[in-house]
């Protein structure tokens, strides 16, 4: 398990690759990619540091090793490994361009012809007549992406998942454990990813969580970075200013009529001028162009709500059809619900109209882990709420405020237990013969 | 309106209402106690439109009259004071409040009489004494279990129920449940079951002292009438859950226990369990008990073994540590018995020695422990 302390008697094997060069400044290589190496070279099971890292953290004003790891265009990635045929060709992953599908993500070759995420799948075949569109199969890259936070967490003591494709690792106070050359470990990690993952990534580290952001900006794909304590401010300032995540187009503009062009250019200017241009956010900016920045990696350890959302094809008005998909959306969060073992209490309902009008409503009730019951919620809201001239585009259902499903309740509503059995059933038939084979009626 | 009054006399009966004052309320008026003098006679009234709470003080009084005074800064200047005397004179057309000590003196404004909400009239029927100390027991040892689901609102508070000689006080939240039942020696008895809100019955066990409370219930409402004073509350028309038949009658694996040794256990393991779920597990086994705890989301694990006197087959069971020690320091005893059947079904935990005239059962039910 990811929180023993380490093992005295168990020697490390840190950073056998032999990649892993200590780089005496900034450094940005591209990874080789190594497929053809043993598996697993590195142990890094070996290395869970929570004892020492605590300790660290109690200390004030250390310097903090975050790295960041980001999965080059992850989702087609993932369709690669299922078909590679699709290896080394302009791919996206996305809806079909005749209803309104829209780019998820796209391979590198396919950036070359300007094709990106979020872009209507259309304009994005007549950028790249060649693509290949590749249809989005979500439930699958997060599964991918939660084992990689899994494999995470057994080399870093702290990881936050950003994404679905990007993590924080906080390695603060763990420098002696990767035998000092923590940037040479970046590449095994790398590496790591690749040989037990088969997908490319791009790792920076440094200082802060912005930092690394922006750092592993400049390497991607299938790169490695690493900015060393103190070569924060020289390493950002000939970067553009627009490379700052939380730096948009408008403030953009605005810097570039005042004559700002690049990070150095704010790091020349005081924190009050910055203030007077842009108010409060100037601050923040100046912090970051001096390589200042969050560096509070946080892990969520209990997740905080479950939902589902389904954008349709065609708008849609007729109310069975709507509800229809509601059911859907409802039993697809029950059964998570169910196995995570817990029961719901808010119960919410997200409804979008063609005009992207969006309204929520929500309910408490008793907790719940029930199909119908929630089925029932859900609907009552929906006929409330529904306003029957608009067609809906989007439907979401999503569930919070759980208690522990473990604890048990005194049998004073007898008609609860039997539910319990009934569901676990559905469950267990769903799980073998597929979700629509039966569904759960009324009580 | 004028009299003088002792500043301790008055501060001990304002701690004693101000409970019953809403925190936040839509209706400021019901952040000001309604000051009434009648003769020599003080009477000081808190109101949340479902519990009031008179009061009724002695002072030396010289004109009669009715105000409402802010709760807030009269009951933070009576604690600022030392023991003294303090003369309240006010002009109740004006509302003017002035208050003179021997060094000082403090006005403020009140509201007018006429805006305080009336009390309704309180139409009882069935009557009956109970010493004061009883009843604050079965307050206090069944009070924790209330629950705060406002999904089940008959659960929101205490069941009350008198009839022969016995009264008791019932309260679960669905994990949880105490039934505490008291003999008294004179005839007790109430028309009907009544549940009284949780945050009355915190107000009570707070204010009565000593001797006895008399208590009778109208349709909607539950009046006490101890020592000077009244308290008004409105039940919870509601039906209570059938928990007799929850209470198993066939818990055969007995163990018997010091009580503060297994409280103070609890405290250590559950330092070590899941923050989220804090879950213990407990272990029968040939005259011990094993308690245990992990905590698998960020490490660190807990044991610790306890005598108690057990001679049946082992049997391992989980609870949520709040729950248990909850329950383990309401009971009023140095041993305790616990019941157990199987790892799925609730425990009862009782007192292993209890007086004659009482009689206290609590009920917990298990967390599923992690295969």
């Amino acid at each position: 398990m990811h929180h023993n302390l380490v093992d005295a008697g168990r020697p490390l094997f840190l950073c056998r690759s032999a990649s892993c060069k200590a780089p005496q400044s900034v450094a940005a290589t591209a990874s080789a990619g190594g497929m053809s190496q043993p598996r697993r070279p590195v142990d890094f099971a070996a290395a869970t540091p929570y004892l020492v890292h605590d300790t660290f953290r109690a200390m004030s004003c250390i310097t903090k090793q975050i790295a960041h790891l980001d999965l080059d265009c992850f989702f087609v990635s993932v369709e690669r490994i299922k078909d590679p045929s699709l290896r080394g060709k302009p791919v996206a992953v996305g809806g079909a361009p005749g209803g309104r599908g829209v780019v998820a993500s796209a391979s590198y070759e396919a950036r070359a012809f300007g094709v990106r995420s979020a872009m209507a799948s259309s304009r994005a075949l007549r950028l790249c007549p060649q693509l290949i569109l590749v249809r989005s199969r979500h439930h699958e890259y997060g599964e991918i992406s939660e084992r990689l936070a899994t494999r995470m967490e057994e080399i870093a003591p702290v990881v936050e998942r950003a994404s679905i494709d990007e993590f924080y690792l906080d390695f603060t106070g763990c420098e002696s454990l990767y035998q000092n050359n923590l940037a040479g470990f970046m590449h095994s990690m790398q590496k790591m990813v690749a040989d037990e993952f088969s997908l490319p990534c791009s790792i920076a580290l440094a200082t802060t969580k912005t930092l690394a952001k922006i750092a592993v900006g400049t390497v991607k794909p299938n790169g490695v970075c690493v900015i060393p304590p103190g070569n924060e401010e020289s390493f950002l300032a000939p970067l553009p200013i627009g490379v700052i995540p939380g730096v948009g187009a408008k403030t953009e503009a605005l810097l570039t009529r005042r004559g700002f062009r690049t990070i150095a250019d704010l790091q020349a200017q005081s924190e009050e001028h910055l203030c007077a241009l842009l108010g409060a956010s100037g601050g923040w900016l100046h912090a970051v162009a001096h390589g200042r920045g969050s560096d509070t990696v946080s892990v969520e350890h209990t997740r905080k709500s479950i939902s589902r959302e389904e954008t349709f094809a065609k708008d849609l008005r007729a109310i069975p059809e709507l509800e229809g998909e509601l059911r859907t959306l409802v039993e697809d969060v029950c059964a998570t619900v169910r196995e995570k073992g817990w029961r719901a209490r808010t119960i919410q309902l997200k409804l979008r109209y063609a005009d992207f009008t969006t309204i929520t409503r929500a309910r408490t009730i008793d907790p719940t882990d029930d199909d119908p019951v929630i089925f029932d919620t859900v609907q009552s809201l929906f006929r409330a709420a529904y306003d029957r001239e608009q067609a809906v585009r989007l439907l979401g259902v999503h569930l919070s405020n759980f208690d522990d499903a473990a604890q048990m309740e005194l049998p004073l509503n007898p008609q609860r237990q039997h539910r319990e059995e009934l569901l676990k059933a559905v469950d267990r038939i769903r799980a073998k013969f597929g979700d629509d084979v039966i569904h759960v009626g009324g009580a | 309106m004028k009299f003088t009054v002792s500043t301790s006399d008055l501060q001990r009966i304002l701690g004693k209402l101000a409970g019953v004052i809403p925190s936040k309320s839509t209706m400021p008026i019901l952040e000001t106690l309604l000051f009434e003098l009648v003769n020599n006679t003080l009477s000081v009234t808190a109101t949340d439109l479902v519990v009031t709470s008179i009061i009724a003080l002695d002072v030396t009084g010289s004109e009669d009259g009715m105000i409402a005074i802010p709760a807030k800064r009269l009951v933070d200047t009576m604690r600022s004071l030392p023991e003294t005397a303090a003369t309240f004179s006010i002009d109740t057309t004006s509302n003017k409040v002035k208050i003179t000590t021997a060094n000082g003196e403090y006005s403020l404004t009140g509201e007018p009489a006429k805006e305080y909400p009336q009390v309704p009239p309180f139409k009882g029927s069935s009557e009956f004494a109970v010493e004061s100390s009883a009843l604050r027991k079965l307050i206090h040892r069944t009070s924790f279990a209330v629950s705060t689901d406002e999904l089940r609102p008959a659960m929101m508070g205490i069941l009350f129920q008198a009839g022969g000689s016995e009264i008791r006080a019932v309260a679960t939240d669905g994990h949880r449940l105490s039934r505490v039942s008291y003999r008294t020696e004179v005839p007790a008895r109430l028309a009907k079951d009544v549940i009284v809100p949780a945050k009355a019955m915190g107000i009570l066990a707070k204010a009565v002292e000593s001797g006895t409370c008399t208590v009778s219930v109208s349709d909607t409402h539950i009046r006490f009438l101890y020592d000077h004073s009244v308290l008004v509350s409105r039940i919870i028309e509601e039906s209570y859950p059938n928990y007799e038949s929850v209470i198993p009658q066939e818990n055969t694996k007995l163990a018997v226990m010091n009580r503060d040794q297994v409280i103070a256990s609890i405290r250590r393991v559950s330092l070590y369990a899941s923050a989220t779920t804090h879950q213990v597990k407990l272990e029968l086994g040939a005259n011990s008990l094993k308690l245990s705890a992990q905590d698998i989301d960020f490490g660190g694990e807990a044991t610790e073994t306890l005598p108690c006197e057990y001679d049946g087959d082992g049997l391992e069971i989980g609870f949520n540590a709040v729950y248990l020690s909850d329950i383990l320091t309401h009971l009023d005893a140095d041993r305790v018995l616990m019941k157990f059947s199987t790892p799925t079904r609730a425990g009862i935990i009782v007192p292993a020695e209890e007086s004659q005239n009482e009689s206290t059962v609590m009920l917990i039910m298990p967390v599923r422990l992690n295969a």
